[in-house]
């Protein structure tokens, strides 16, 4: 029996926090992709130093007057050339996406053969080229992976540097080489006391060191004939010569490519492979098994790379694009709101000066409770004020009953969470202009005057208020009051403008009850109620306007736990009042205006874009550590001058001391991370259909919940209402 | 009279009281209320909040999707890191005509050739190229190194009893070959290290190129890819 019940107790097994490891995953797959990606381009670990000539006593004379082909396996010291009337041509640097296929043609239609001395950073991209180069009967050499002088690396460099290019070679063409060319190589007597000992650790590694021993000097372009000349050997002898397909425009080098192949093949002379010149059996060795698999993998994880780094960088740049045109129209519009409505002789209509119902729901808001409703009356419109406390434990209701002012209305129920409290309070209300408030807000005594000012307008149904954070001293406060001047109030003439405001402040909103009943009031469908309802009242085909002179103070959180669970819940909530809402996209009329509108910008902006924000950081960071640091950091500048531009215009618009702006750099660095992990984790609770702790169980009319559902939670008694 | 008529229906209003002690609700009467007020034919609102699944289905299924994102995700991670850091350095052997040289120290990949089988022309013999080591077999391409065996002849017929008796015991071949590359290796890291300093390899080039010997042998006597010096040789990350 009990055996049972302790079976029964024992807590479920715990699940991976898939939530918080699947994004860390992700972001080191994508910095190695990155990294990966910056090493085959050589932005990382490329070493371009080259060394100064040095002295020749210590390279022995047989090599310096010897051929161009050194074979310092084993520790010997041979040197071998190549014999008469054969011409070995030699190309560097490749292979090139568009001056290879071109040598590969004019070689193929003059039955000629060469040796090319690929990198491999260039195998690894353009892997088809060294496949055709093997095909068509060529011959591959190394020529180290990212080009680097050997003689300033250590031998675990050089070694690195040798495999990784076997490693591309045996991925892009299945086999490996025995043949090497030094970069920066020249003739066999320019070998010098810092080459020397390179060449002999390649040659114990078994490689045979090709130099040249004509050198074209195609690469200073110095014209076709001038080419010619300097590669055709002098009588009958053999040679070894030194030309590129890569690393500029080869144009010169395939024209006279196409004269001197004919020519000399007129003068007897044949080209062919090194080996074949030299009569050895061939330098590729194919590779199977492990080894060929490996290098399939690698080229595959390069070309991976490349291909979404690609896509990566285009969607950036794309991104990049709107944020810049949305902060420019965020601009030219506010400008205009601001304007109209302050130029002299603007009013929506005749002064309204009907009393107005103001809706407090308030949850364990003793603290505040009282300097809300003395503010309340303070001000200088006649209102009626309704206080649902939808169950607090601590007492508001009773502090507000004490208070004993004329006009204020206390109604008590059951917790039911917000929408319920103001669906509550709206059934009670006894006018028709309806405000709605935080329990924690204080209003200034104009405030309700300029909140419905805008009501005598008849196509009006919603007015926003200008909500603003009172605790701005803290740094997280500043953070916040940037945010609030610069987003909230920003935004909010740009959407007046162009009729599609997605949210009123819980903090300060005003409606008309009529507009209000025909949406079917407040909504828990979702945790931003207030977002729902608007986006409800556009359908319906309700003005919402923004009044800047009806300030509103709210307490912003002060910790990161209780911002983070505000913005979990705003950021939820809008995602859910989109999809709410989203069959406003092919409707007609007023609904279609802003579903087609209001939708994909409020969508684009706040639900999709900020999902890239981590690459923007990240590639930030890359750019930083490997990339071109100067021209990243000015970038980055450049991004915030242009968000300094746009808070400072925020602030001159609403009369706030710049001064919080100071602390805009830093927002920067720290508060925008936290919200698209915010952003991240509500997406990720919106895809597996979690439910949050904050919603409730709908009241169908059945006492309690069913047994088996989750139980109603309580919110936590420290907890705040959501300020809006 | 119309007073207490107009009084007693606003009390009909579910909630609405003159009790200002009056603690009950009617839930029931405000989602009435509600539902009244929902009179433009919309449908029903749903029983959840939006997106929340009750079941778990959606729930499960993404979970299955994100681990195995997660497990590609750490496998291309993987594959970068394995195929980037465990490499082959040497090239594989290269028979060649021309004048003597030394013995040809024979540090190669052998790919699928087995112990002692033939050349192939493309020259993928057997790694075990090294023609002293191999008296058993009849390298027609190791002819061209045979010349190369006088001058180091007496290094020769030890390498090749040694080669003999490494035939038949893998391992200790192996572990044998293991530790003289360590040597082997190691002297021409002070070479480029140090292009300063004296050209240290040509002097353990002799002692080297002896010692180099069994190590051919004991890879032609393996299948695996692995080559014995690969310990020595794979470059530390």
């Amino acid at each position: 029996m009990s055996r049972g019940r302790r079976a029964r107790a024992r807590t479920p097994r715990r699940k991976l926090p898939l939530r918080y490891l699947l994004p860390l995953v992700l972001l080191v797959a994508l910095s190695a992709m990155l990294m990966l990606r910056g090493y085959v381009h050589s932005e990382i670990l490329a070493d371009h130093r080259v060394r100064p000539p040095a002295p020749t006593d210590r390279v022995p004379q047989k090599i310096l007057d010897g051929g161009p082909v050194i074979d310092t396996r084993g520790g010997g010291e041979q040197s071998l050339r190549v014999p008469d009337r054969r011409l070995v041509l030699t190309f560097d640097d490749g292979p090139d996406p568009e001056w290879t296929p071109k040598v590969l043609d004019v070689l193929r239609e003059h039955h000629a053969h060469a040796v090319f001395f690929v990198t491999g950073t260039m195998t690894s991209r353009h892997p088809e080229l060294v496949r055709r180069m093997v095909a068509e009967g060529h011959e591959v050499g190394l020529h180290t992976f990212n080009h680097p002088d050997l003689s300033y690396q250590s031998t675990d460099r050089i070694d690195r540097e040798l495999s990784q290019s076997q490693l591309a070679l045996s991925g892009a063409a299945g086999i490996r080489t025995s043949l090497f060319r030094p970069p920066y190589s020249s003739f066999a007597d320019a070998m010098d006391n810092r080459s020397w000992p390179v060449t002999r650790y390649v040659g114990s590694r078994g490689y045979l060191t090709v130099v040249n021993d004509t050198d074209s000097e195609d690469w200073r372009r110095p014209g076709v004939d001038e080419i010619i000349r300097r590669a055709t050997p002098e009588g009958t002898g053999g040679a070894l010569v030194l030309m590129h397909d890569s690393g500029g425009d080869r144009a010169q080098t395939v024209a006279a490519l196409d004269r001197f192949l004919p020519e000399l093949q007129a003068r007897g002379y044949r080209f062919d492979n090194l080996t074949d010149a030299l009569g050895a059996p061939s330098a590729h060795t194919p590779v199977t098994g492990l080894g060929l698999w490996k290098g399939k993998a690698w080229i595959w994880a390069v070309t991976a790379s490349d291909s979404v780094t690609g896509v990566l960088v285009v969607c950036l740049a794309v991104i990049g694009v709107l944020v810049l045109g949305r902060f420019a129209l965020m601009l030219l519009l506010s400008g205009a709101h601001a304007r109209r409505v302050r130029r002299r002789g603007f009013s929506w209509g005749p002064p309204v000066t009907a009393p107005v119902s103001v809706l407090v729901p308030a949850y364990n808001e003793a603290k505040c409770i009282e300097n809300t409703v003395r503010s309340l009356m303070a001000g200088d419109h006649p209102i009626e004020v309704i206080v649902v406390d939808d169950g607090s434990t601590d007492g508001t209701a009773r502090l507000v009953e004490e208070m004993r002012l004329p006009g204020v209305r206390v109604i008590r129920q059951h917790n039911g969470g917000k929408p319920a409290a103001l669906n509550r309070g709206l059934a009670n209300a006894r006018h028709e202009l309806v405000v709605m408030m935080d329990g924690d807000t204080v209003f200034e005594p104009s405030t309700v005057r300029e909140l419905v000012q805008p009501f005598a307008d008849p196509r009006v149904g919603a007015v926003a208020g200008n909500a603003k954070v009172g605790n701005r001293d803290s740094l997280i406060g500043a953070w916040q009051h940037i945010e609030y001047v610069m987003g909230f109030n920003l935004d909010r003439r740009m959407y007046d403008v162009l009729r599609c405001m997605p949210t009123i402040p819980g903090a300060v909103g005003a409606f008309r009850r009529g507009a209000l009943e025909r949406v079917g009031g407040m909504s828990d469908d979702t945790l931003a109620e207030d977002t729902d309802v608007t986006m409800a009242l556009h359908r319906d085909g309700w003005r919402v306007v923004y009044a800047e002179n009806a300030r509103a103070w709210t307490e912003a959180p002060e910790t990161v736990q209780q911002l983070w669970s505000q913005r979990y819940r705003w950021s939820y909530g809008t995602m859910q009042a989109i999809w709410k809402h989203r069959r406003a996209v092919v409707e007609r009329g007023p609904s279609g205006r802003f579903g087609r509108i209001g939708l994909p910008l409020v969508s684009l902006f706040m639900v999709l874009a900020p999902l890239l924000a981590p690459l923007i950081d990240v590639f930030l960071l890359y750019g930083l550590v490997f990339g071109p640091t100067g021209r990243t950091v000015l970038a980055w500048c450049g991004v915030l001058a242009v968000q300094l531009v746009c808070a400072a215009y925020a602030f001159r618009l609403d009369k706030e001391r710049m001064t919080h702006l100071l602390s805009l750099p830093l927002q920067q660095l720290l508060y925008r991370q936290l919200m698209y992990v915010v952003l991240l984790q509500s997406w990720i609770t919106a895809l597996t259909g979690g439910r949050l702790r904050w919603q409730k169980l709908r009241r169908t009319g059945a006492v309690g919940a069913a047994p088996g559902l989750i139980p109603t939670p309580r919110p936590a008694p420290r907890e705040r209402r959501p300020v809006g | 009279m119309c007073v207490h008529m107009n009084i007693w229906r606003e009390d009909a209003q579910p909630g609405h009281t003159h009790d200002p002690n009056e603690v009950t609700v009617q839930l029931d009467g405000a989602g009435r209320q509600l539902a009244e007020l929902l009179d433009r034919g919309e449908r029903p609102a749903p029983d959840t909040p939006v997106f929340v699944d009750e079941t778990g289905r959606r729930g499960r299924t993404y979970r299955t999707l994100g681990v195995l994102v997660g497990l590609a995700c750490a496998g291309y991670a993987a594959v970068i890191a394995v195929t980037l850091f465990s490499g082959n350095a040497g090239a594989p052997w290269l028979p060649l005509d021309g004048p003597p040289e030394g013995r040809p120290a024979g540090k190669v990949e052998p790919s699928q050739v087995p112990a002692g089988q033939e050349a192939v022309p493309g020259g993928s013999t057997a790694p075990a190229a090294d023609p002293a080591g191999e008296p058993g077999t009849d390298p027609s391409t190791g002819t061209s190194a045979d010349p190369g065996a006088d001058p180091s002849a007496t290094p020769d017929a030890e390498g090749r009893e040694r080669a003999d008796r490494a035939g038949g015991q893998d391992e200790p071949a192996r572990g044998g070959a293991a530790s003289t590359p360590g040597r082997t290796g190691g002297t021409p890291d002070s070479g480029p290290e140090q292009p300063a300093g004296p050209v240290g390899p040509a002097e353990p080039s002799g002692p080297g190129t002896a010692t180099a010997e069994p190590p051919p042998p004991a890879p032609s006597a393996a299948t695996g890819e692995t080559v014995p010096l690969t310990p020595a040789e794979s470059p530390a990350p």
